[in-house]
């Protein structure tokens, strides 16, 4: 069954928001200026942030990269202790379905999208950008096209449902 | 009309398009130096770098630091049941069905509507012989026993082909 990448936007809104915001933190972090933001929207994009190009093309990558960090550990620590007793368990409070659907829609968007790849892209290919980042950059914006092929298989569905099991599985492994 | 390049994180193009008169788009009154590429000034680039998040959007993270608080609150809960669980399954396999029915009574406190903890339990009890508290924990599986992780499908299997080969069972 094929659903509307919008109403999946929807669904997931919280998700959106967050990737906005760590693209907004890192650009703070980076000290580049942010000319524009929208933290969500019904609309394609469902969120964007519009800023100046960096001089330095590692700071590009890290920008496109920034959501996939914090979407994920976020995600990780609000759905994992809640993943056990509603999917494991079958049981679990409306609580924990409540952490459940916001940790996972959060994880869901950890991908950066393929505007972020075409920026990391345009930023490491001009004059300033060295062979190593290139050789850095090659394989993330590859990994973020097939994310985003992967997207129409639900695997930003099946990741956040992966990231929410990871934590707890991970803790109970180092302490069993 | 001077375009400027700027980047945009999702997949639209857009460009901030500036005056060409030599003074910053922003503040509309500071004057741009010559080499300026941007369109703003130093003061006003400063600003949009230090751009604040709004409102509502502190009213969130601060709600959100809150859910993370509350779950980092019921993780040392959720990851010991977790436990409780792993070691149930490998004492269950280890034939140490006493140990893993300790574990799985435990749990079962905590789901007593869950079908998979119910279902280890009373294999559990069934391979202790103790058929009283087997048949109590048999009256909360439903009659279809769907939906089971693959490991208990294995041991319920193997339980059968028992029940099958002694002429015993429910």
């Amino acid at each position: 069954m094929t659903i509307p990448g919008l109403i999946i936007s929807i669904a997931t809104f919280p998700g959106v928001i967050v990737h906005e915001i760590a693209h907004q933190l890192f650009c703070k972090w980076m000290k580049v200026p942010v000319l524009d933001v929208c933290y969500f929207r019904i609309g394609n994009p469902s969120g964007y942030v519009i800023h100046e190009k960096p001089e330095e093309a590692y700071k590009s990558i890290l920008i496109g990269v920034g959501p996939f960090f914090i979407n994920s550990i976020l995600g990780a620590l609000i759905s994992g202790s809640s993943v056990i007793a509603v999917w494991t368990f079958e049981g679990g409070s409306f609580i924990d379905y409540a952490l459940l659907w916001l940790g996972i829609s959060i994880a869901m968007h950890a991908f950066p999208s393929t505007g972020d790849a075409k920026s990391i892209w345009a930023a490491v290919t001009n004059k300033k950008g060295n062979f190593l980042l290139k050789l850095i950059a090659a394989p993330i914006c590859a990994l973020i096209y097939l994310g985003a092929l992967g997207s129409m298989f639900w695997l930003d569905l099946f990741y956040g449902i992966a990231i929410a099991f990871a934590l707890p599985n991970i803790l109970a492994s180092i302490l069993g | 009309m001077e375009n400027l390049d700027v980047y945009e994180e999702e997949n639209t193009t857009s460009t901030l398009e500036a005056e060409d008169t030599g003074v910053c788009v922003i503040c509309k009154y500071r004057v741009l130096r010559e080499d300026n590429q941007t369109g703003y000034c130093d003061d006003c680039r400063e600003d949009l770098i230090k751009r604040p998040f709004p409102l509502w959007i502190k009213i969130m993270a601060v709600g959100l630091g809150l859910v993370v608080a509350a779950s980092a609150y019921k993780y040392p809960v959720s990851v010991k049941q977790l436990v409780a669980y792993n070691e149930g399954i490998k004492s269950f396999k280890a034939h140490e069905t006493d140990k893993a029915a300790v574990n799985f009574e435990e749990l079962a406190k905590a789901y007593p509507e869950s079908t998979e903890i119910n279902a280890w339990l009373y294999l559990s009890y069934c391979y202790q012989m103790n058929f009283d508290k087997a048949d109590v924990v048999y009256a909360k599986l439903p009659k279809d026993l769907k939906g089971l992780s693959s490991e208990l499908d294995t041991e319920i299997d193997g339980f059968n082909k028992v029940m099958d080969s002694t002429g015993g069972g429910n």
